[in-house]
């Protein structure tokens, strides 16, 4: 046994005398580091205060306008913002402003000013800081030559005609009208497919694509054939502008891509493929300036499971 | 006066003991902690046939399976503790309410943790050292978040601890294979083990110290036998390994009555639904993380941006201190911390091991990370101090540890109920942690302050408690938290109330609490204006207590 109780120490090391004060040095530094950050950190404003700021905000700006909130993890302005429709995303740029007159931005920490410059970059135009109080800012940006929604698909869901088109001869309606989406939201509309309705169906619905939420047409794609999605007289405007992609949880769990078909009578169609990280990408389709077609969307992929799939898109001009 | 070190530790403890009482009632019930509840009364109702005067029917299958076939996949030390503590104070006492009589074994394996780490640190190196690494472990925001809950991660690092000091006590010593020492050593083993899987992994940490620091392999030698063969000549094996090897599993049998009529096909169970566990999704740097391969330095990463600075930095010292001396010059204290403080996370990093998203999977890694930074810095003081009278030095090393400690302190002030979300300096506190695109808060605990504010919804209301479970909230209303004429709602189309959580793969609950509730909540759980929770509401009654 003895080579086994030579190991039995039960005493403190011994360091030299440098060592000892730089561990010292070491222990009291990250120490006042530490108790610095958690004593004088930004805590940001409270509840009454964004409560104020938010008032400033909902006397300005429309509904049609476009609210976001920096940096994206700081919502609580939603509970008096909520009605706006505020977005809070990291990439703010990446949303789509095109068809917005105004954009909002309501930033806390620094991070309003840290936007300016990138969105002054970017074109739109400034037009001002509407509030600063309490580490609060509001700034407003008017989007240089926004284009006007004609026609939103998203909004007409009523007015299209859906059905599953199994093979080149045949198809099944998916006829069966809903005033609630499958998520249980009143007045948004659905139409459901007669086989696998809890998923096969197409619907407005607020999905989480990439880091947050957008209101969007829910199209799954069935395991084979296509989902067919047809919109009748929509108004020729030049320009077919939509954004779709997979939600964050099929954009992980989902095991392949989706492939949309867009058309306009008369016109041969243009494929557009979504990755499975394609979270909400843009698409866009030149059109006739006059006149109306029959607008289609046809979605195909080669294995549906859990490919959940949201798209929108409007005629601009 | 003469300073002794017990009273300092028995103050300790009934300190933390008592700050976790008076915290716990503020920290929600985290999703699993239902699960157990209902586990820990189921268990604890076998104790009443055991004593009875029918007593042999505790023992036949049928009984046994009426009380403990619920929740198989973990052993029951915790769950009969759990049993044991809510009938004796809540029951039979009335001293606490129904969930604090379950979280009071939480909170006695809590301080149980903080004792063996100071045991422990005691029993290497010297009660300073143990004591501080105790206070060490206690000022971690996350772990004292974790303390509070009825759950396992905290049980298993006291238990872990403790195993390590018992066998490390019998290891050195030349003492006859039943030993009261190696006795105790088998015990704890086994009781380790009736605790949580992590406790398999303690042989690991045992036979390699023996093998790495002993002349044992080296002394494997063949050599001529009496009758004329070849006999392999082997070294000596401590008996502390023997006695845990045999007491252990026969402890963790005895100790779990599912096993008794069936103790393969059952122990088989349960290995392989941990074998087989299903992967818990989480968010790491903006990463949605569901499946294997996972990153590798999960764990070492998230280590680092959610241990308090200063325990940080002088532990990654002792850890490599440790790394030196026990790997290279082979000093077997610690080759043994070394391993066991190793062994957790890199059992995580592991690409295929599920991550379950939390940090407390290799919480049993901290008390020695503890230990090894206490004993770099006390150490250190006495050298610089060592020419000052005692009283001066005594008063010093206080003052130079407890700011030390200031961080964690201060953390743990920052986030008494929302530790689960903490993130130290490093990562910029809780703001940092989002920005980062770190997972906010799990398992739906975080939704405890806005509960108030459904006091006054309209009777029959159905609300979505999201992540939070079923067994969970009738707790909740249990103990008064919600009205009973508030229900449970199973998903958000059919609700009048619902709460949303930052867990991104969640996300598709709040689209669906967006299309139904609309765009606006009434209130949330923020953290430096980091959103944690939002309550969402059709209902005018329901309001916002508990205003930041």
């Amino acid at each position: 046994m003895d080579e086994i109780r030579r190991p039995f120490i039960s005493r403190e090391p011994t360091y030299n005398r440098w060592v000892s004060f730089v561990v010292l040095f070491l222990s009291l530094s990250t120490a006042a580091y530490g108790a610095g950050f958690w004593l004088f950190r930004d805590r940001g404003p409270t509840r009454v205060q964004h409560q104020k700021a938010s008032s400033v905000l909902l006397e300005q700006a429309k509904s049609s306008d476009l609210v976001v909130l920096v940096p994206h993890f700081a919502t609580m302005a939603r509970e008096f913002l909520g009605k706006l429709k505020p977005v809070a995303t990291k990439k703010i740029l990446n949303l789509d402003w095109s068809n917005k007159e105004n954009v909002w931005v309501y930033g806390l920490f620094g991070d309003g000013d840290r936007w300016k410059d990138e969105i002054i970059d970017a074109g739109h135009q400034y037009k001002g800081r509407i509030y600063e109080q309490d580490g609060i800012t509001i700034d407003h940006f008017m989007v240089r030559n926004p284009s006007q929604t004609k026609y939103s698909f998203r909004d007409s869901i009523k007015s299209a005609n859906v059905y599953y088109k199994m093979n080149a001869s045949q198809t099944e309606p998916c006829d069966r009208w809903s005033e609630n989406n499958y998520q249980g939201g009143v007045g948004f509309g659905r139409w459901s497919c007669r086989r696998d309705a809890e998923w096969f169906y197409v619907s407005p619905e607020w999905h989480r694509m990439g880091d947050h939420l957008e209101l969007c047409l829910w199209a799954h794609p069935p395991n084979t054939g296509q989902l067919v999605i047809e919109f009748p007289n929509v108004p020729m405007t030049g320009a077919l502008i939509g954004h779709g992609g997979h939600t964050l949880n099929s954009s992980v769990h989902a095991r392949a891509p989706i492939d949309m078909a867009v058309s306009l009578t008369g016109q041969k169609p243009q494929m557009f493929h979504f990755a499975l990280k394609d979270y909400y990408r843009r698409f866009a389709l030149t059109t006739p300036t006059s006149g109306t077609a029959t607008v289609t969307f046809s979605l195909s992929t080669v294995d549906a499971g859990a490919n959940h799939f949201c798209f929108n898109a409007e005629m601009r001009q | 006066m003469k300073f002794r070190w017990s009273y300092a530790v028995a103050l300790l403890l009934a300190g933390y003991f008592t700050i976790l009482a008076l915290n716990g009632p503020a920290i929600g019930f985290v999703r699993d902690e239902g699960y157990y509840f209902k586990a820990a009364d189921q268990y604890a109702g076998w104790w009443e046939t055991l004593f009875s005067r029918d007593f042999t029917k505790a023992f036949t299958d049928k009984e046994i399976q009426k009380h403990f076939s619920y929740n198989t996949e973990h052993p029951p030390l915790v769950k009969l503790s759990q049993g044991i503590t809510h009938r004796l104070f809540h029951k039979a006492l009335g001293w606490s309410s129904p969930s604090a009589g379950y979280r009071i074994a939480g909170y006695l394996f809590a301080c149980l943790s903080l004792l063996a780490t100071f045991l422990l640190g005691r029993l290497l190196f010297s009660s300073a050292v143990g004591f501080f690494a105790a206070c060490l472990l206690a000022t971690i925001p996350r772990y004292f978040f974790d303390a509070h809950l009825a759950c396992f991660d905290v049980p298993i690092t006291a238990m872990w601890t403790l195993s390590l000091w018992a066998f490390w006590r019998s290891y050195g010593k030349a003492c006859s294979p039943l030993s009261r020492s190696n006795l105790l050593a088998g015990l704890i083993f086994g009781l380790a083990i009736a605790t949580k899987l992590n406790a398999l992994f303690l042989p690991f940490v045992f036979v390699f110290t023996w093998l790495w620091t002993s002349s044992f392999l080296k002394d494997i030698r063949m050599q001529a036998g009496p009758s004329g063969g070849t006999d392999i000549r082997l070294g000596t094996i401590p008996w502390v390994l023997i006695v845990c090897a045999v007491v252990g599993p026969l402890i963790f049998f005895v100790a779990w009555p599912h096993l008794w009529h069936d103790p393969i096909g059952r122990t088989n169970f349960y290995l392989s639904f941990h074998l087989n566990h299903e992967h818990y999704p989480a968010q790491y740097f903006g990463n949605l993380l569901v499946k294997p391969p996972f990153p590798i330095s999960f764990p070492f990463v998230m280590t680092a941006l959610t241990v308090p600075v200063p325990l940080l930095a002088l532990g990654t010292l002792g850890f490599l201190t440790a790394a030196y001396q026990g790997l290279i010059r082979r000093e077997p204290r610690y080759c043994l911390l070394f391993a066991a403080c190793a062994l957790p996370p890199f059992v995580i990093a592991g690409p295929n091991t599920p991550i379950f998203g939390g940090v407390k999977h290799w919480y049993n890694a901290m008390p020695l990370f503890a230990v090894l930074a206490s004993s770099i810095l006390i150490p250190c003081l006495k050298n610089i101090l060592a020419g000052w009278s005692s009283s001066v030095r005594f008063a010093l090393i206080t003052c130079i540890t407890v700011f030390t400690l200031l961080p964690g302190v201060l953390g743990i002030l920052a986030s008494p109920t929302t530790g689960i979300g903490y993130y130290n300096s490093i990562a910029g506190g809780y703001q940092g942690g989002a920005r980062l695109g770190m997972q906010r808060g799990f398992w739906g605990g975080l939704v405890r302050p806005n509960l108030e504010g459904l006091r006054k919804i309209k009777p029959g209301s159905r609300v979505f408690f999201n992540r939070l479970n079923y067994d969970s909230y009738r707790m909740y209303v249990k103990e008064g938290v919600l009205p009973s004429r508030v229900y449970y709602a199973n998903e958000a189309k059919s609700a009048s109330a619902a709460f949303h959580f930052e867990q991104p793969e969640h996300g598709e609950q709040e689209g669906a609490i967006w299309s139904v509730l609309g765009t606006q909540p009434v209130c949330g759980v923020y953290v430096d204006n980091v959103t944690l929770g939002q309550l969402y509401s059709k209902d005018p009654e329901a309001v916002c207590v508990d205003e930041p």
